[in-house]
């Protein structure tokens, strides 16, 4: 039999009914994406993670560093032999670096300065060229050489432990003093960096490392050990598209190397790297991630396959004739199901295959870091492999039954869903239950508390929340049957509308749950995500006060643009008021509204009010201050403030939750800044142990840095909001609730899906009860209208379900997903309104055009052959 | 082609459940057919008739009573037996035309289907005594749907199966086409092939050999 026509062509019959061809293909995307996107998403996160921490990391640090430079020939070769297998390591580098000193130019002219010898490996590629030529000599910046009034071919003497020598000069480059942060040059940061007063640090004359020869003399006086001269070997690593597993196994390569170099030399240093920590860090975050989102994804995945088994329904219905033929040939479900899976390998590899290179595409563009390990691909194709394996079993259970119940012809009597009352109960009684297992934090803090991640409960509670609301809305529904009948004497089409609906109980809950379920998982999804994102911005912003904020010296008026964005207020720390250590926070009555970051959510009380209060009547003590107690579990009254030797009365007008500038468990008092001046400042203006900072709102650290340089304002540093707070304690919980957030989308592509393949199979009954309606008087526009009724209404109940089945849990949760509870405000609502609306747009949307696609097949249907066929 | 099997099918009784309660299709019915015989089970809708073909070819299981077949009772074997059986012994014609080919076969390819799955060598002869030899390569969509019937009943016959049971053969035709499937069933009846056919076509009923009369599940006597 399995040599016959209807096997032997099976592989390529779908490809003659393009509706089903395109339906499973279609399905298996879905599922290849839903299959594919977990483990890229889990490698795209943990690259994104990886590139989190070394943001702000010099390469070096990155890479190893050891301090060995004796025979760097042989060191350079053991090296690289160690470390040329590992694709991730760049060739090791050498850099020497001379004590500090005096030179003047051999034509007496210019001033005597002082200078380092410095050689590198390379440093010609990462300079700009000023005078001269690139060659074999030594390089002076710009600065020493006009401070030397030197040029290249001028003589240089200088003094090494007595000894007189000289060079010449090769060529000027342009000063480093601005590339501290250059990948190359970030290495000598404590060499470059200019101080807070804004003195240069003494220049580096360049020299490539094969300019000296081991153990001349020079080399030996100019960089020996004894008179302060120290040499690295830098491992670098090539940090651009540096994966997880490829930092884990330059990791393991580095620990090789450096067992290696100390088997060849006792004496070398320690390999140091922050490569081993960073890994760490990752590998516990993407350890995190994989906890949350693996029971995520298994649950939409299952959903996936189910979409994939209901095509494989419809391709029973479709193929009802067949199969009965087929069967009175003696061919049993086995064979059926057999020839289904033969039909259906090619589709749903190609579905599979399509649904991957959509993830890849949709990880690379959207995903936390376009970089995935390869190794991760190959995991996600193998993943979708077993998704569409797992789909093909699922396709051949489900057609194998259908086929069962198909060809033997045995009515089946109707169900009485009786399930439906004690599934409600359970899953609400599930559901809290979960909520009370939750407890006091949804957050995992793993055990080397750095990285906090989502509790899975958290993804079960809306599960449980939304199986109650679709069975409880459609029960109620369903309970109204006879009311939803009395509705139908308002005319034709709510008759056949309500007809319609109370005729199909089943179909009432499907489309609910088909509507209610990308709707729930959106809403929840984005609650949580909007919530906990806008809560970790308002904690960075109250943590220092603003967007940037910028020690200065003293109370300068902010330059440019700062002027209209920037408030300079007085922090002193750790004083004591009334036994207790707290904070003061003087606050410029003119200014602080518009350079503070400030929501009404902080406290009940307006910020004029506050301001208005503090400025109170009087220029100095005793002062009125509010105090911030954010955390503090305990009463305070009016009370005297000792900073130094001065004591002061301090009336507290009011408590409030959090402020600007507040710490968790530190209470802030916040003063009026002349009056704080006014009482503490000693005589000559100075607050010794107060720091003024400028806080700037809505510029970034480079706006604010290049302004305050511009204006020749001193500055010692910046600090933005957004670098303040660990990143990667978060980073798991908000993209647990991206990834949510991704696969809500997918939901609503197979929720669609279903419900139009729902649709369709009953298509053959709706044609037919339009053919005999028709000839009963109802005309086209009324039973197009029947079908919006009907669909609409069912979908926009669906709607309002998950809305409800997703801002219920996500209520619940949002204050205990809290991952930096130690830092003022407590988690923030933020409610996605905004998806609600696109919700019930998408709905409408989906609501008309199948009512029209159905009713254009309606339209086209043969009803002579309708009615004489029947159903 | 000719075969000498009979069919008889004793006190079958077949029940629906449905909602309110138990509703009897068939209540004690005896048939009995014979080889180079057509017998019609005639009756009105929802007379049980369909119910009892199926019974009949083993694809429905009766709740009670037994069908022998070539001296085998189908209902002793089991489903897969009874299948493996069903496929050798048994042809079947459905009311629709289509439903009885498949779209991506030519009509030669239904006999050799046929003929394989019944392990016979192919006759094309058939299709001559049907006065349809010139249909050998088409597919079903460039057929009428007589030629439809016509090609159905000959694969049915393919391969020599003991009985050929078709479901109102001509329910689905025009007066034409219904005349010539009832040729073709004359055709067969006279190759030695044991006919079952439910209908209420009176020509169908004029050509049998015998008529079972049912109604409300029960043989009228």
């Amino acid at each position: 039999m399995l040599r016959t026509p209807p096997f032997l062509r099976a592989p390529i019959l779908l490809f003659s009914r393009p509706a089903v061809l395109v339906t499973v293909i279609g399905a298996t995307a879905i599922l290849g994406m839903v299959a594919a996107l977990t483990p890229l998403f889990l490698s795209s996160a943990s690259s994104a993670a990886l590139q989190q921490e070394l943001e702000g990391r010099c390469p070096a640090s990155f890479g190893g560093l050891t301090h060995n430079y004796d025979f760097p020939d042989v060191v350079r070769e053991e090296l690289t032999q160690a470390t040329a297998h590992d694709p991730a390591f760049l060739p090791p580098r050498l850099y020497l670096e001379g004590t500090l000193i005096t030179a003047s130019n051999a034509s007496s002219d210019g001033l005597t300065i002082p200078f380092r010898f410095a050689a590198r490996d390379e440093f010609r590629d990462h300079i700009e060229l000023l005078e001269g030529e690139h060659g074999p000599g030594a390089y002076l910046d710009d600065v020493a050489a006009e401070n030397l009034a030197a040029g290249p071919g001028d003589t240089i003497i200088f003094n090494v432990q007595g000894d007189r020598h000289e060079f010449t000069v090769q060529a000027v480059y342009r000063g480093l003093y601005d590339r501290t942060t250059d990948p190359y040059w970030c290495f000598l940061e404590g060499v470059l960096a200019i101080n807070v007063m804004g003195d240069l640090p003494p220049p580096l004359v360049l020299i490539d490392t094969d300019f000296f020869e081991f153990e001349s003399a020079l080399y030996g006086s100019v960089f020996s050990r004894s008179f302060g001269g120290t040499g690295d070997w830098e491992i670098p690593i090539d940090v651009d598209g540096l994966t997880v597993p490829g930092a884990e196994r330059a990791a393991a390569t580095m620990t090789a190397a450096e067992e290696t170099i100390h088997d060849l030399r006792p004496f070398s240093s320690a390999i140091q790297s922050d490569l081993p920590t960073v890994t760490a860090r990752v590998s516990s975050l993407a350890t995190a991630l994989r906890t949350s989102i693996i029971p995520l994804a298994a649950v939409v995945l299952l959903a996936a396959v189910g979409l994939v088994a209901a095509a494989g329904s419809y391709w029973v219905d479709r193929r009802k004739l067949e199969l009965q033929y087929l069967s009175s040939l003696g061919v049993g479900p086995g064979g059926i199901a057999f020839k289904a899976v033969l039909e259906f390998l090619i589709p749903m590899l190609a579905g599979g295959a399509l649904g991957w290179g959509v993830a890849n595409l949709a990880i690379s563009g959207l995903g936390p870091s376009p970089d995935v390990d390869p190794g991760f691909r190959l995991i996600s194709a193998w993943t979708v492999g077993g998704a569409v394996l797992l789909s093909l079993l699922a396709v051949a259970v489900i057609v194998g039954t259908r086929a069962k119940t198909l060809l033997d012809h045995k009515p089946r009597s109707r169900r009485k869903m009786t399930w439906r009352i004690p599934l409600l109960i359970a899953s609400a009684a599930g559901a809290v239950l979960v909520r009370i297992a939750i407890g006091d934090s949804a957050v995992v803090t793993e055990e080397n508390d750095l990285v906090g991640s989502v509790d899975p409960l958290v993804l079960f509670l809306p599960l449980l929340t939304f199986t109650a609301a679709v069975l409880l809305v459609s029960e109620i529904v369903i309970r109204l049957f006879p009311l939803i009948r009395k509705l139908g004497a308002k005319g034709h089409a709510a008759y056949l509308a309500s007809r319609r609906i109370v005729s199909a109980p089943s179909l009432v809950i499907v489309l609910i749950a088909g509507a209610a379920l990308p709707v729930a998982t959106l809403v929840y999804a984005g609650s949580l995500t909007r919530s906990a994102t806008s809560t970790i911005d308002a904690k960075g912003k109250t943590f220092i006060g603003a967007d940037i904020s910028t020690p200065v010296f003293g109370a300068i008026e902010p330059p440019g643009t700062l002027g209209d964005s920037s408030t300079v207020v007085i922090k002193t720390e750790r004083v004591d008021f009334d036994g207790t250590q707290v904070d003061v926070l003087a606050v410029d009555y003119d200014t602080f509204e518009q350079g503070a970051f400030w929501e009404e959510e902080y406290a009940e009380v307006p910020l004029q009010t506050i301001l208005d209060g503090l400025r109170g009547d009087s220029e100095g003590a005793p002062l009125d201050a509010y105090l911030a107690t954010s955390g503090v579990d305990q009463e305070f009254d009016d009370g005297e403030l000792l900073i130094r030797s001065e004591r002061v009365t301090v009336n507290i007008i009011d408590e409030l939750e959090t402020f600007p500038g507040s710490r968790r468990n530190r209470p802030l008092l916040i003063v009026d800044r002349d009056r704080f001046v006014n009482v503490f400042a000693d005589d000559e203006g100075r607050l010794s142990g107060s720091r003024y900072l400028m806080w700037t709102l809505d510029h970034t650290e480079d706006e604010v840095e290049l302004e305050m340089k511009t204006a020749g304002v001193g500055f010692a540093f910046t600090t933005a909001a957004s670098t303040t707070l660990d990143q990667l304690r978060f980073a798991a919980l908000i993209w647990t609730f991206d990834f949510l957030e991704i696969y809500s989308y997918l939901a609503g592509l197979i929720a669609i899906g279903a419900v139009l393949l729902y649709v369709d199979t009953r298509q053959r009954a709706r044609n037919l009860s339009y053919a005999l309606a028709r000839r009963m008087g109802l005309t086209r526009r009324e039973h197009l209208a029947a079908g919006l009724i009907e669909v609409g209404s069912l979908t926009l109940l669906g709607v309002f379900t998950g809305v409800i089945a997703g801002r219920i849990p996500a209520r619940q949760l949002y204050r205990i997903l809290d991952a930096v509870a130690e830092t003022p405000p407590p988690p923030r609502w933020v409610g996605a309104m905004d998806l609600v609306v696109i919700s019930v747009v998408v709905a409408v949307l989906v609501s008309i055009v199948a009512t029209i696609l159905a009713q254009r097949t309606a339209d086209g249907a043969d009803t002579s052959e309708l009615l004489r066929h029947g159903e | 082609m000719a075969n000498n099997g009979s069919l008889i099918c004793r006190d079958i009784r077949r029940a629906y459940q449905t909602d309110a309660d138990l509703v009897w299709a068939l209540w004690d019915v005896d048939v009995e057919a014979r080889p180079g015989e057509i017998t019609v089970l005639a009756g009105p809708s929802g007379s049980g008739k369909s119910t009892l073909l199926r019974v009949m070819a083993g694809i429905d299981r009766p709740d009670q009573g037994s069908v022998e077949i070539a001296g085998s009772d189908i209902f002793a074997m089991n489903a897969r037996q009874r299948r493996k059986w069903r496929k050798k012994h048994i042809g079947f014609v459905f009311q629709d035309p289509a439903a009885n080919l498949l779209g991506y076969m030519t009509v030669v390819d239904h006999l050799k289907l046929a003929a394989r799955v019944r392990h016979a060598s192919l006759d094309m002869s058939i299709l001559e005594h049907l006065e349809i030899p010139e249909l050998a390569g088409e597919v079903p969509s460039h057929l009428s749907a007589g030629q439809q019937q016509r090609v159905a009943l000959a694969a049915a016959v393919t391969g020599g199966p003991d009985v050929v049971l078709a479901d109102e053969p001509t329910a689905e035709l025009d007066t034409q086409s219904a005349r010539l499937a009832v040729e073709a069933l004359t055709r067969l009846r006279d190759l030695g092939t044991t006919l079952v056919v439910t209908s209420h076509d009176p020509e169908v009923v004029d050509i049998a050999n015998r008529v079972v009369r049912i109604e409300h599940g029960m043989v009228k006597k």
